[in-house]
């Protein structure tokens, strides 16, 4: 299923600018999204800045899936271009792992990447910023509309780390080792409700 | 958010009690457990009318039962 | 653009300021495994059996003397649909079009969800019976005058600027 509504991100001269949120992106557009993105990706990498997740295939993980209700692929697009992805799951997915929610349901971020042009471990100015919150934004409005409390996890690539301690406020269950020792964050109901109400989502 | 529409549902006091424990063991309400259990039985249908057969395991004992469906 | 939706880009771009967002694993392959764990798989030799049913469908229509739109119409679905599954066909049509399809064409329904895959375990003698159809119904014949007419038509459309 597939369902747009009309969000807004803000550019590079801190302007509002119009943009639709797709919960449902289809393998086509996933496709064009990749047609999309990687000049721009290849082009900074020939200028030196690579980044983690540079061998990323977002049509391959989007094949993957199709077909599973269970993971969905959300993307937000200014004009055609498409300026963030994220994939989660939200069935036979891992549990939360916090002492107070240990065993409960929650959304997993399976992947999420912002357009190229708006990643800073590529470029210094993006063209344009909040992509990747209002993503999560997504996941955890999906996690409270299954009747799981915006409960949401997800591992953190490292040099996004400070971005969901920090910023998000997720709670920082530390080190995975059974995850590539990637770090791993949750949302309680309460810090996800948190996260919404700064999002300026109405509660 | 997907637009939902109303259901009424008849439940046996048996059905009923089951939904009431599932409810207040996972905290979710009765609404999200039918949701989830719903979107389960798909997943699990659609596997079983490919053929497909449906096991429990037990990691501890290194059991597997098969659920024998009709 | 409402209000609302002006502020909350603020807000989002606010806490997003400055900050790399990926998440996820590096080790994709780990997730292919896990998707592949949870996730029904087609059968295998799915792919001669979709052929199958493509050239079912555009014999039975063809032997009914109907074009693709009379078909779509009496089916009740879009021309490119039919178009598109008497072409080639890489996942099953939804079941509500085999279905349609099957109808129209006084096909047996079930029979043909077998042949793509919603159906169960397919039933030897119909896949045995489909491989003898695949092998058998090329056609070698020259085209009709109406194909002949459709094709040249196609072939200047394309030839045009």
């Amino acid at each position: 299923m597939r369902i747009e509504s009309a969000v807004a991100l803000r550019d590079a001269n801190r302007q509002a600018v119009a943009a639709d949120l797709i919960v449902g992106v289809t393998v086509d557009e996933v496709d064009e999204t990749v047609a999309l993105w990687t000049p721009f990706k290849l082009a900074c990498e020939q200028a030196g800045h690579r980044s983690e997740h540079s061998h990323w295939d977002w049509s391959k993980k989007a094949r993957a899936i199709r077909g599973a209700t269970y993971y969905t692929v959300a993307g937000v697009r200014i004009g055609t271009e498409m300026q963030g992805l994220l994939l989660w799951g939200d069935l036979f997915s891992p549990t939360a792992r916090h002492p107070t929610q240990l065993g409960h349901d929650l959304v997993y971020v399976h992947f999420v990447s912002t357009a190229p042009w708006n990643d800073r471990e590529l470029v210094d100015a993006p063209k344009f910023v909040g992509a990747g919150t209002l993503l999560l934004r997504t996941a955890v409005e999906r996690s409270l509309d299954l009747g799981y409390k915006g409960r949401l996890g997800l591992h953190s690539l490292t040099k996004a780390e400070e971005f969901y301690r920090d910023k998000c406020k997720m709670i920082d269950m530390g080190i995975d080792q059974s995850h590539e020792n990637l770090r791993y964050y949750e949302f309680t109901p309460q810090l996800a409700q948190d996260f919404l109400n700064r999002t300026g989502v109405n509660p | 958010m997907a637009e939902k529409r109303t259901m009424t549902l008849n439940l046996t006091d048996e059905e009923m009690g089951l939904l009431d424990e599932l409810s207040s063991h996972y905290d979710m309400s009765k609404t999200a457990i039918l949701r989830k259990a719903l979107r389960m039985y798909q997943v699990i249908d659609a596997r079983l009318r490919k053929g497909e057969k449906l096991f429990t395991e037990d990691e501890l004992e290194k059991k597997k039962a098969e659920l024998v469906v009709l | 653009m409402t209000k609302q939706q002006e502020q909350s880009a603020q807000m989002l771009a606010d806490i997003e300021e400055g900050c790399v967002v990926t998440a996820g694993s590096l080790d994709v392959e780990a997730f292919y495994r896990k998707v592949e764990e949870t996730k029904a798989q087609a059968a295998h030799g799915r792919e001669p059996l979709l052929g199958v049913f493509s050239r079912v469908i555009n014999m039975a229509r063809r032997d009914h003397g109907w074009s693709i739109e009379q078909l779509a119409e009496k089916a009740g679905i879009e021309p490119i649909e039919v178009f598109r599954i008497e072409g080639a066909l890489d996942e099953a049509p939804e079941p509500r079009i085999v279905s349609s399809l099957s109808r129209a064409l006084k096909l047996p329904a079930g029979k043909m969800m077998q042949l793509v895959g919603h159906l169960t375990v397919l039933d030897p003698k119909v896949s045995g019976a489909a491989m003898k159809f695949a092998a058998s119904s090329g056609s070698m014949e020259k085209l009709s005058p109406s194909e002949k007419a459709a094709l040249n038509n196609f072939v200047k459309a394309l030839a045009e600027e």
